[in-house]
């Protein structure tokens, strides 16, 4: 009799145990786990661009997939708004405070999002890709600039977007949400400004024919 | 003890292995990326580095666009360049080879020098033998290209 008791704990236990398992994964595949692993607690202010990485974010979903899949500019946007209003905006909380600029089909309105996130702290102006100007922004305004790079490059096969925080000989310093581009392109990191990357590499893929986005 | 007990403990015991395997095993995919879609592959730059490719894609983006991997190898060359060059050769030469029907191709300067007022490259195209002979008037503005295919003009 003991022995046929202590299996029905055992049994009991272990489909217990088991169904929490389930409710556990469920839960996670339903709402999200960010697997951001920063201290997002204790940061309240950034000198600098804080770095977000879009696989960090793989199990937050948009746009019909993850943002490790789907979010480049989505989390290039969450770096520029975490700067700006000087606490973390995870792709989730951007997702949720700024939906209004968030079209159904996951298109971003960048130029809403960004006026409702810098609200007085700076203003932004859409233009033209070019290296000129761009560089004249990056060292004399003190700008930032979100580089749309439409077309497959070095970068990614597919669109990309990235933050240019400034220039040197031979080199543009960057926030790339894409890691993967760090281990193969970028040279040397800066605590301040951020990787560098070859300015010929950027200016070569971006071409002619895209728009910079430049928060002065 | 009875054969009965020494089964009965046997198959409890079997029963909790199983549950605790089946819960790591949900743990693991819970916390793994899922497969939701078909673009979605795993790089393996090096070995225990699998990231998902990010497959972002704009209305507008041409993902038959042939592309430039090499910039950074003609650093030096590059550096006296005018920047009007560097911002459309990508551009350019993507558009003279959609003409001759290469799409999504990976292109690789071979040598890039100046001569005078002009530019001459030679590029290579990923899974061809053909290669584009290329100059650039920088007084003028001017391109041109020339495909060499399979080495023969």
């Amino acid at each position: 009799m003991k022995i046929k008791r202590l299996c029905i704990i055992i049994i009991a236990t272990a489909i217990l145990f088991t169904s929490t398992s389930f409710a556990y994964a469920a839960s996670e595949k339903e709402y999200g786990i960010i697997s951001y692993n920063k201290d997002t607690e204790n940061v309240s202010f950034f000198s600098t661009l804080p770095e977000l990485y879009q696989k960090d974010f793989d199990n937050v979903w948009f746009n019909g997939g993850t943002v490790a899949e789907n979010g480049n500019l989505l989390v290039c946007l969450c770096m520029l708004a975490s700067y700006y209003q000087q606490h973390w905006i995870l792709p989730s909380d951007f997702i949720a405070e700024y939906s209004e600029y968030i079209s159904d089909d996951g298109n971003i309105d960048i130029y809403g999002a960004s006026n409702a996130f810098l609200e007085s702290n700076a203003h932004i102006t859409i233009e033209t890709f070019d290296f000129k100007k761009a560089s004249e922004y990056l060292i004399n305004d003190s700008a930032i600039i979100l580089l749309r790079i439409k077309n497959p490059s070095i970068y990614s096969e597919y669109s990309t977007y990235l933050i240019l925080t400034g220039i040197g000989d031979g080199y543009i310093s960057v926030r790339d949400p894409i890691y993967q581009n760090l281990e193969k392109h970028s040279y040397n990191y800066d605590d301040y400004a951020g990787y560098y990357y070859s300015a010929y590499d950027v200016l070569i893929s971006a071409g002619n024919d895209t728009t910079m986005y430049v928060y002065h | 003890m009875a054969a009965s007990k020494k089964f009965l403990i046997f198959f409890i015991s079997i029963i909790s292995i199983l549950c605790l395997v089946f819960y790591h095993r949900q743990k693991d995919i819970a916390t793994t990326e899922p497969d939701i879609s078909n673009t979605a592959q795993a790089s393996s730059e090096e070995p225990g580095n699998n990231y998902i490719v990010p497959t972002y894609t704009e209305a507008d983006t041409d993902l038959n666009y042939n592309y430039i991997i090499n910039a950074n190898a003609f650093k030096k060359a590059l550096s006296d360049c005018p920047y009007l060059f560097l911002q459309t050769i990508g551009t350019e030469l993507n558009e003279f080879l959609q003409v001759e029907e290469y799409q999504g191709h990976q292109l690789k300067f071979n040598s890039l020098e100046k001569k005078g007022t002009y530019i001459n490259f030679e590029v290579s195209i990923s899974d061809s033998s053909d290669i584009v002979i290329g100059s650039y008037e920088w007084g003028l503005g001017e391109w041109n290209f020339m495909l060499k295919k399979d080495g023969n003009h």
